[in-house]
């Protein structure tokens, strides 16, 4: 068929097409349908400057029961929405002060507490803050199943069976906690900061609490706090909104919407930080920042993260690992400079104990840095001249600091196979990862581990003390010499011994546990300039409440 | 629709000889613009699958944390990535591992599918309906989450990518093939082998089948680009080549937090993707153009 | 057989294939080796808990009779709750479906409106250069590799050129309109909330143009041979030979008679863009099920995925069936295959 008579007709057949194909797809939706008041309206109830919008991943969120969260974004948003007991001022966790309390007693052996509430305190329903929302608080967390955050307390031996004689209310604005066992003062009010003691309203809660679900299928959206800032919003994947608690004890913040914007990519992060779009942006690669480091219209706020990356080998899994001199052998083979240097550009810093720089306990000693010839020589002593294959496990996506996993991982079996280890390496989902870990099934792992209240106990106990059943004892590593030296530390004030007894156990790690501690990640906001007062820490999250934002 | 039956099929109730028809189709090819540059792409990758290796100036696999993230010219023709290995080697390398991959899986699942379409389309009644409605459980599955959740199972690995891939994809040639062995099985000349008292899996094999290979091939060459996608789109969500490995949809992967500052990270490996897709696409659908019987040659 | 017979066979045999479906995704993601309780009560949890939750949820009865619970809970309406976020599972598809579906559809508006002139134009112009050029252009899209394609369209349209808008549904400011359907743009259509409405159309472009590029190609692809099988049929040379415009011809036979396989084309590519979900809704931080499936595979969130698989192959059975329907409405030969 000859194609040329069909010329100069097909722009008008084409367009007919078109229209029919319309007019089908709209025939369906009644147009025009509606209110003649709409077009929005709410969103433009506060002005930019009273508004910010921060780009990061929040479709980790399950829930923001304050007693249940344990997510990242979620444990942020209770942080702003409620009050704990005691809290860090914003940027410092070396000594907590009063939040919901005004002060607080400790009898000699540091096992009863008694706290004496700030008076006039207000939820965001009006409600006042007294002494018994602070006992319904602790009923929640231990009597609430399947949650992930109750080990905070249940680690202090407070159980769903002994949560009403150890927690008492004498009197409106008195709080009595007996701990039925020995914990470090410092760990208990550093516990106490975390949000998962976010004390609830348990009026409004009470009233929605639905086959004694203690509220927790309400508060998985709604927020019944005396924080600075309650929900507006919570879409799932989408974003999360908060507005001002009317009834706030402290002063009015001027920010008055924040909202979370969620954008799993880091690079549309960055996009809508470029375009206006989004005032605060986290969670970016060196590189990313790199970007807009020059430019006067942002910021960039970086501080050490409270977690590090380390190398975790299993001592039974491996044989060449449960010698002593293997371990080191890794540990002497791992280019550390280069890792922080390059592959972070310097977003990170060198971090060889156990116990990160701003906890009580860290060391800036450097124990190892690059010496293949001598990596080698342990190896031999180990018995494995020749080396071995081994099969590293990592997470997928990007470690904390930005930098994707895979190559931190590459640079790693690149190092080790300079020394004969030859390293096959599995990426998969962190969830499939920690089942691995957890069952004994890991040969070597690269894993990160993140703080939940600021003691050292958080680091050394996972890290050193098998009897937790955390990270040494994945790795089946009983070590009871370690083992004894951390629960003698977990016991003590912040005292010189305390530093010492942490300095020993940073060494024995370096001498004989089975970890290579990578580098500590820095965290990372890049915001407009347009934001003054911008401050964060790991507790607290970023102070929204203190930001001022201007033209 | 005309009277005429949606398969392709020659037009006689004899078999075109075989040899007649690959010179019809070899000229119509030669002619047609489409189809060369396709088989040209093809044929370059080829040679890159083959040959790549040897032509790569750097390891695929080595760090090397002096040159990361080199723009790309001078020593590193296509640049580095965030640990410094050379892009333009991890392409080359890569082209045997994408190209092999696609090849793979549609051969697996053109042999399976195949297989069973034939064993439905020739048996008929009870094993036909087993079969077929099997073929159309797998056909409903949404085949990427599938494919994942058989990846998951079968722990992250490029092979086990490629198997989950497959396991997804043949119901298509078990469903086109069982069409043509039903057209072919009532004409003269499968008759007439019956009459001589040939028996069935010889019918099958020697006669039928051989007849029925041009549209499965047609889709296979259809598929090459769109498997070559799934697997590396597979990859790239994690479930696929494991690093270091230089796979494409990995390298892209791997370099989409870095696309606004050193944007040839992920951009060379996804320019060979589409190249290589384009290629057998071109290919496909002039070969498909050739035999549609639609198409009013 | 009558239309009705027919229909109700196809019925059957869909129900039929369902329980293939949940059978096969059952048996799979039970042999994965992940505690799903890992994601519920966290990595930090003592052995014990996780162990008493295990045996909360009933993982640790015997397979087939946790089949057999599941099937009986499919038959009451009940999809199971989610493991990792403790929610229904019907709640949760009723929440990120809608968006899938509405980009899906916004997609398959793009596919056709594209895929159509082209496919019209490669006939006309059959082996000339406009034929050459259109082919080009569809089968760069079903070559292109979305994954990619998504991240260089958000830094070229919306941080380079500022033409398009980011990831999303709607901007930030813009109130979400009440939700009815759930999918952003019919509810702010139903509401009259015309601000949030046209932002979401112009949010809904880029994904959709990403995403039915490559179906376009499809579609291009089965306009060019079947109105190729029309134009070269006796009745369309006949038309034109008794002096009617061509124009007409083209528009009241040939089309009309090619557009018939194009609709099946059109809904088993409908059917099947939920595929292509999986990948486009990360980047464009879409709220979709094809993100809540990755998630799900990923955790191995097993009553997530089974629902998840469900609703897929539901929607796919079922477009293929009304696609069936048609045809066989169309043509009458089919009923008899």
């Amino acid at each position: 068929m000859n194609g040329q008579r069909w010329r100069g007709r097909l722009p008008v057949a084409g367009a007919l097409l078109a229209l029919m194909l319309l007019v089908a797809a709209c025939g369906g939706a009644p147009a025009g349908q509606g209110s003649e008041t709409g077009g929005g309206g709410a969103s433009e109830e506060y002005g930019p400057q009273e508004t910010i919008i921060e780009a990061g991943d929040i479709s980790d969120a399950v829930t923001l029961d304050p007693q249940v969260a344990f997510e990242f974004s979620s444990v942020s948003a209770d942080s702003l929405m409620y009050q704990r007991l005691v809290k860090f001022p914003l940027g410092d966790m070396t000594k907590p002060l009063g939040d919901a309390a005004e002060s607080w007693d400790v009898s000699e052996d540091g096992l009863h507490w008694t706290f004496h509430l700030k008076k006039g305190l207000k939820f965001s329903s009006g409600n006042e803050l007294t002494s018994a929302d602070v006992v319904y608080t602790f009923e929640r967390v231990v009597h609430i199943p399947k949650d992930p955050a109750s080990w905070l307390i249940t680690q202090m031996g407070i159980t769903a069976d002994n949560v009403d004689q150890l927690v008492t209310a004498p009197d409106p604005y008195t709080v009595k906690i007996d701990l039925p066992q020995p914990f470090s003062p410092g760990a208990f009010l550093s516990v106490l900061t975390n949000p998962v003691a976010g004390i609830v309203d348990s009026k409004t809660v009470k009233a929605h609490e639905t086959n004694g679900d203690y509220g927790s299928g309400w508060l998985f959206n709604h927020s019944a706090g005396s924080g600075p800032y309650m929900l507006k919003n919570w879409t799932k994947d989408v974003q999360m909104e908060f507005v001002p608690n009317p009834h706030y004890s402290g002063e009015a913040p001027t920010i008055k919407h924040v909202i979370w914007k969620n954008a799993p990519e880091t690079a549309t992060r960055l996009d809508m930080l470029k375009r206006g779009e989004a005032d605060i942006a986290d969670g970016l690669s060196a590189a990313q920042v790199e970007t807009v480091q020059n430019d006067p219209n942002f910021k960039v706020y970086k501080t050490p993260d409270e977690s590090m990356t380390y190398l975790g080998m299993d001592v039974k899994n491996v044989p060449c690992f449960a010698k002593a001199e293997c371990r080191q052998a890794v540990k002497w083979a791992i280019d550390y400079d280069g890792i922080v240097d390059k592959l972070l550009h310097g977003f990170g810093q060198p971090l060889q104990g156990v116990i990160p720089r701003g906890i009580f306990g860290y060391t800036d000693k450097k124990y190892f840095t690059q010496d293949l010839a001598k990596a080698k020589e342990l190896l031999a002593k180990a018995g494995y001249p020749n080396g071995f294959d081994v099969e590293m496990l990592v997470p997928n996506g990007t470690l904390v600091g930005g930098v994707p996993a895979s190559s931190v991982a590459n640079v790693i079996k690149s190092n080790l196979e300079k020394i004969g280890i030859r390293v096959t390496i599995r990426q998969m989902e962190a969830g499939q990862m920690y089942t691995e870990y957890r069952e004994h099934r890991a040969q070597l792992i690269l894993a990160n581990w993140g703080m939940d209240y600021p003691d050292p106990q958080d680091f050394a106990g996972p890290f050193g003390d098998y009897t937790q059943q955390s990270l040494i004892w994945r790795l089946q590593d009983e070590d009871q010499e370690l083992s004894q030296l951390v629960q003698q530390a977990a016991k003590l004030q912040n005292t010189p011994e305390r530093q010492r007894l942490y300095d020993q156990i940073n060494d024995l790690e370096a001498a004989q546990g089975p970890f290579a501690i990578i580098y500590q990640p820095d965290v990372v906001f890049v915001y407009s300039a347009k934001l003054q007062n911008f401050n964060y820490d790991h507790v607290n999250g970023v102070g929204y409440w203190q930001i001022v934002k201007g033209q | 629709m005309s009277g005429r039956p949606a398969t392709a099929a020659p037009g006689h109730e004899q078999p075109a000889p075989a040899s007649a028809e690959r010179r019809r189709v070899w000229r119509a090819l030669r002619g047609n613009a489409l189809a060369m540059t396709g088989l040209l792409i093809i044929a370059f990758f080829a040679f890159l699958a083959v040959f790549g290796p040897y032509l790569a100036p750097y390891s695929p696999t080595e760090p090397d944390l002096d040159h990361i993230l080199q723009p790309p010219g001078g020593a590193h023709l296509l640049g580095t990535d965030d640990t410094g290995m050379d892009i333009l080697s991890r392409v080359l390398f890569g082209a045997r591992i994408d190209f092999l991959s696609a090849l793979l899986i549609v051969a697996v699942s053109m042999a399976l599918g195949t297989a069973i379409g034939t064993v439905a389309g020739w048996l008929g009644g009870f094993w036909d309906d087993v079969l077929m409605r099997m073929t159309d459980m797998f056909l409903a599955f949404p085949s990427l989450i599938l494919a994942m959740a058989i990846a998951a199972v079968l722990k992250p690995s490029l092979t086990n990518a490629l198997l989950a891939i497959s396991v997804t994809y043949w119901p298509v040639y078990a469903r086109l093939a069982r069409g043509q062995i039903l057209s072919l099985k009532e004409r003269e000349f499968v008759e007439a082998a019956r009459a001589v008292g040939l028996g069935g899996a010889r019918i099958v094999l020697r006669h039928v089948l051989p007849n029925a290979f041009a549209p499965v091939l047609i889709q296979a060459t259809l598929d090459m680009g769109a498997v070559l996608l799934i697997a590396a789109g597979l990859s790239f969500i994690g479930f696929g080549a494991q690093p270091p490995t230089p796979e494409w949809g990995r390298m892209v992967s791997d370099g989409r937090s870095y696309l606004q500052t050193q944007w040839w990270i992920s951009t060379f490996p996804a320019i060979a993707i589409l190249l290589l897709a384009l290629g057998f696409n071109f290919l496909g659908d002039a070969l498909r153009d050739l035999f549609d019987p639609r198409s009013g040659r | 057989m009558s239309l009705v017979t027919y229909i109700l066979r196809r019925l059957l045999l869909m129900v039929l294939v369902l329980f293939g479906v949940t059978l096969v995704t059952f048996t799979l993601t039970h042999v994965v080796p992940v505690n799903p309780v890992l994601a519920l009560v966290g990595d930090r949890a003592p052995q014990d808990v996780v162990d008493r939750v295990y045996h909360e949820l009933g993982l640790d009865k015997p397979l087939p009779v946790q089949y057999v619970l599941y099937v009986r809970g499919l038959l009451h309406g009940e999809l199971g709750v989610s493991i990792a976020d403790q929610r229904p599972v019907a709640e949760d598809l009723a929440r990120y479906l809608p968006a899938t579906i509405e980009l899906s559809t916004a997609a398959i508006l793009v596919a056709i409106l594209v895929g159509i002139p082209t496919g019209i134009v490669s006939a006309v112009y059959r082996n000339r250069w406009p034929d050459h050029l259109a082919r080009v252009f569809a089968l760069g899209g079903v070559s292109l590799p979305v994954f990619y394609t998504a991240l260089l369209g958000l830094a070229i349209f919306y941080v380079a050129l500022g033409w398009l808008p980011g990831p999303g549904q709607l901007s930030p400011y813009v109130t979400p309109p009440p939700r009815v359907t759930g999918m952003v743009v019919v509810d702010a259509l139903l509401t009259g909330r015309w601000k949030a409405f046209w932002d979401g159309l112009y949010h809904l472009i880029m994904p959709a143009t990403v995403l039915g590029w490559s179906s376009a190609g499809i579609i291009a692809r089965m306009v060019r041979s079947s109105l190729l099988e029309v134009l070269n049929t006796d009745y369309v040379r006949t038309a034109w030979a008794k002096g009617l415009s061509g124009r007409a011809v083209v528009l009241r036979h040939a089309l009309r008679n090619a557009l018939i396989p194009t609709v099946t084309v059109i809904g088993l590519t409908y059917g099947s863009l939920l595929q292509g979900a999986v990948l486009t809704e990360t980047i464009f931080a879409w709220p979709g099920v094809g993100r809540y499936a990755t998630l799900s595979v990923i955790s191995i969130d097993v009553p997530a995925v089974l629902g998840v698989t469900l609703v897929a192959a539901l929607i796919y059975s079922f477009v293929n069936l009304v696609v069936d329907i048609v045809y066989a409405y169309l043509d009458p030969r089919i009923r008899y295959r």
